[in-house]
């Protein structure tokens, strides 16, 4: 079974916004409401870094679980996604999320806080499967389609990857083995320290009793 | 009277059409309404935008073409 992860090389996004534009036209997404952004760390700057962020469809997701009415559920190949019928657009998810990931509409009337919207990692909600009620509550259902989220698809300089998390990082592995760098910005350089963290300063002397 | 009586089936007429604008779509949930179950992801009716290469329904289909999409970001994927 797959488990849906995205992962962003930062050597590679040029911040073009692409995957922005795609997300939007492909789920209708209203005004106000993105549900990806691209975020730039030192903006500006020689040696500015760029990296794509969504919904990561945590494993263990904070939104579902300060979420009171317990609109989240999780699809069995990992992406977290929400009932709007039972979101009371409270923001509470908002606030637990450290990705920024859940949007709030806020043109209906009087500017009120509409129900939470978010990626869907193009996998829709509970309704039908690629049905009308479907689109017009979370938007195109592409996984049901068999293809993989606009997103990632569409980018051009493949920076941003999408799909089951050990096939993505299988590409990422290659890639970054291949131009010998770029794991130190994001990704296992971060999480698990440089390739140097834990190697012994002196190499014990070999042939020494 | 007449006239009166045009006035107020204005006036009324006024007001309902700017309280139209206020209005809001009914979101309450119907008492006794459960979570919904989402169908499998493979599971899906010909909506005209179904990929080529996969067969609706089956799961063994569905994750193969997974697996070949995600190729397609490859560039080190042999072609």
């Amino acid at each position: 079974m797959a488990r849906m992860k995205f992962i962003c090389d930062a050597e590679r996004c040029i911040e073009c916004n692409g995957c922005v534009t795609a997300c939007k036209a492909e789920h209708d997404v209203p005004w106000g409401v993105n549900r990806r952004r691209v975020v730039t760390l030192n903006d500006g700057v020689a040696g500015e870094r760029s990296i794509s962020v969504a919904c990561m469809h945590c494993s263990d997701a904070p939104c579902m679980a300060v979420c009171p009415v317990d609109c989240f559920y999780r699809t069995p190949e990992g992406v977290v996604l929400h009932d709007k019928d039972i979101c009371i657009g409270c923001g509470y998810c908002s606030y637990a999320c450290p990705f920024g990931a859940p949007q709030f509409p806020t043109n209906g009337t009087f500017g009120l806080r509409g129900k939470m919207d978010k990626c869907t990692f193009c996998a829709g909600g509970p309704e039908a499967n690629g049905s009308e009620a479907e689109y017009e509550k979370y938007g195109r259902n592409r996984l049901a389609e068999g293809k993989l989220p606009a997103c990632a698809e569409m980018c051009s300089t493949k920076a941003l990857l999408g799909g089951d998390g050990d096939v993505v990082a299988d590409i990422f592995r290659t890639r970054v083995l291949n131009r010998g760098k770029g794991s130190e910005v994001w990704g296992w350089g971060t999480a698990y320290g440089k390739p140097t963290t834990g190697v012994p300063a002196v190499q014990p002397a070999a042939g020494k009793s | 009277m007449m006239r009166a009586l045009l006035r107020s089936a204005l006036a009324a007429l006024s007001v309902t059409l700017s309280l139209a604008g206020c209005g809001e779509r009914v979101q309450t949930i119907p008492v006794g309404t459960a979570k919904k179950t989402d169908s499998a992801t493979w599971q899906i009716n010909d909506n005209g935008f179904i990929a080529a290469g996969w067969t609706p329904g089956n799961e063994a289909s569905w994750d193969a073409q997974m697996k070949k999409r995600a190729q397609a970001q490859n560039d080190y994927a042999p072609r």
